[in-house]
């Protein structure tokens, strides 16, 4: 890819506008910290566009920025309450949530409901790193590469945590899902 | 392809956790896993098909921006931008001694205590305000993907195709090829001013401090500018495509007219109308038809608006080269000088203007020292320039 036009950040900055927002969103952060954040990311990206020359994948390149800018802001955040010292402790700390709607009108109410609660079971028995996988793979469409340069893992590292959250998934014996069927109608 | 079915025997699948996995996360296990089932079951083929189809239904947390919230979210960033380019140019010595040759003429200044609140009176004290001159910043009038920059005020008029005239004090008059269905953004700095003619002959004067958005040509059955700041505008007549202002708080319909629009931000926020008649809305509310001598005050809080009589040239005389203020705060004059002189003040705790108005008028130039001079006969202080660092003190 050549080097960034002013053009290429203004209409990236409304093409990926909604989903840098949701990805924000999924990963904890409230409506005013997203948007702050994704104004620093855009601010920097525009003050050094001519510099991004290396950059293979602008669209990744601005979510790991994005995801990036958001674990400083959290570390600072932290920081304020109780002293932290592994860099890690941060990103294990970021919630990743996702709410599972289905909408399709040939889809009867009580069917849709239920094909709702069991892609919720199978989001449940994930890791917070699995789910953003999940989200990054399966909405935003990213190949195993483009995942591992967000979130700056290698390549093997990133499959290996999906093999670990399949492998999860078959060991979950049946009456643990039944019993979180049950909690859930519970609670709702 | 048709989704239209007879049975819903492809639901099964898509109840199946396996299948859910499958589908969310797809690994070379399970895809072997569901390649041998089709294998094994042909004549469920087209059920499994069906189910994927329908999988795509099955949305994870799909968030949206409001379009008001990105509009304003891109202005944000088209300011820090701005503000950037201003740090970073370095400001010439010459141009301070040019800037310092024109003259500023004082007419009339007069602080008035405001009696209705005796409590809010100025604190008598040696405080401080700091004020630093800030570093010139270029006009940026960006077309498509590419920028230009200007160091003088401008005056663009675009001709409805793909060409701009630009004429600036120093240069030569130039023309600049726009792109024709592109939006055009012209940042004006502190301490500059433009004047835009637009493809159907509005003609736009643009404060210090302000950005607008405006297409080359106006397609469609309106005509529609973004701004974030101060401007006057007199609208040309066109009864078949409504003209609009959007601001970030609220809508402006124009009934071919002439009127000022300002919205810097930390500021009060107002539109003043001159002649015709224009409507005001704000989100959710109902649209407020204004009058010619009026002014409306926008409420950021409430999304309402204040109405009142005013005398009109004093809100619009900046586009002539002066200030005029009456029983204007203090605060509110300061602030107006700051974004033309692009200069900046710092209030020590102890320094208050609250309750303070002034009423006069400032012919504008850009002889620092005269305008100094004005600042602290209006705050009723005195001032020490070292460099380019400006102190203002209390006797």
């Amino acid at each position: 890819m050549s080097a960034i036009k002013f053009s290429h950040i203004t209409s990236a900055y409304n093409e990926y506008l909604d989903s840098l927002y949701s990805y924000a969103l999924n990963l904890g952060f409230d409506e005013q910290t997203a948007m702050d954040a994704i104004h620093d990311v855009f601010y920097k990206v525009c003050i050094h566009h001519s510099s991004l020359n290396e950059i293979v994948s602008f669209k990744s390149y601005l979510f790991r920025a994005l995801r990036n800018r958001l674990i400083d802001i959290k570390r600072t955040n932290k920081k304020e309450i109780a002293p932290i010292t592994d860099e890690d402790d941060v990103v294990e700390l970021l919630p990743f949530q996702l709410h599972v709607t289905v909408e399709d009108a040939l889809i009867k109410r009580e069917d849709a409901e239920e094909i709702r609660l069991k892609v919720e079971n199978v989001l449940d028995r994930l890791t917070d790193r699995q789910r953003e996988i999940v989200y990054l793979r399966y909405i935003r469409e990213y190949s195993y590469e483009e995942i591992a340069e967000i979130m700056q893992i290698s390549v093997p590292a990133c499959r290996n945590l999906i093999s670990k959250s399949i492998t999860k998934l078959k060991d979950s014996p049946l009456p643990l899902v039944l019993f979180t069927l049950i909690v859930n109608g519970y609670i709702r | 392809m048709s989704l239209k079915i007879n049975n819903d025997r492809f639901i099964r699948f898509m109840k199946n956790e396996k299948f859910i996995e499958w589908k969310l996360l797809p690994t070379d296990e399970l895809n072997e896993y569901w390649n041998e089932y089709l294998q094994l079951h042909p004549d469920e083929a087209a059920d499994v098909q069906l189910a994927e189809e329908h999988f795509k239904h099955v949305n994870l947390a799909p968030l949206k921006v409001s379009s008001e919230k990105k509009q304003r979210a891109f202005l944000r960033l088209e300011r820090s931008l701005a503000a950037y380019s201003r740090k970073r140019i370095i400001l010439r010595f010459s141009y301070i001694a040019a800037a310092c040759v024109a003259v500023l003429v004082l007419s009339m200044l007069n602080i008035q205590n405001n009696v209705n609140s005796p409590e809010d009176k100025p604190v008598a004290s040696s405080g401080y305000i700091v004020g630093r001159e800030l570093e010139s910043e270029d006009i940026l009038f960006i077309t498509g993907n590419r920028s230009n920059s200007f160091q003088n005020d401008i005056e663009i008029q675009l001709d409805g195709n793909t060409a701009a005239q630009i004429k600036s004090e120093n240069m030569k008059e130039a023309q600049i090829s726009i792109e024709q269905n592109a939006m055009n953004v012209l940042i004006v700095p502190y301490g500059k001013r433009s004047k835009v003619t637009l493809s159907d002959g509005t003609q736009v004067w643009l404060n210090s401090g302000t950005t607008m958005e405006f297409p080359s040509d106006f397609k469609g059955n309106k005509r529609e500018i973004y701004l974030s700041g101060e401007m006057y505008i007199e609208v040309a007549p066109d009864k078949n495509k409504s003209f609009f202002v959007h601001t970030s708080g609220y809508d402006v319909k124009v009934y071919g007219t002439k009127f000022n629009v300002s919205t810097y931000p930390g500021s009060i926020s107002s539109v003043v109308l001159v002649e015709g008649s224009v409507s005001l809305q704000s989100a959710d509310k109902q649209e407020l038809f204004l009058s010619s001598n009026k002014q409306a005050i926008y409420s950021e809080e409430t999304g309402d608006f204040d109405t009142r009589e005013v005398d009109v040239h004093s809100f619009i005389s900046w586009k002539k080269g002066y200030l005029t203020f009456e029983n204007t705060p203090v605060i509110e004059a300061l602030k107006q000088i700051e974004r033309y002189y692009n200069l900046s003040f710092n209030f020590g705790d102890d320094v208050s203007f609250q309750g303070l108005t002034c009423t006069g008028k400032i012919i504008l130039s850009e002889n620092l020292d005269n305008v100094m001079t004005a600042l602290s006969l209006i705050s009723d202080t005195k001032y020490k320039r070292e460099d380019k660092q400006i102190y203002i003190y209390k006797e």
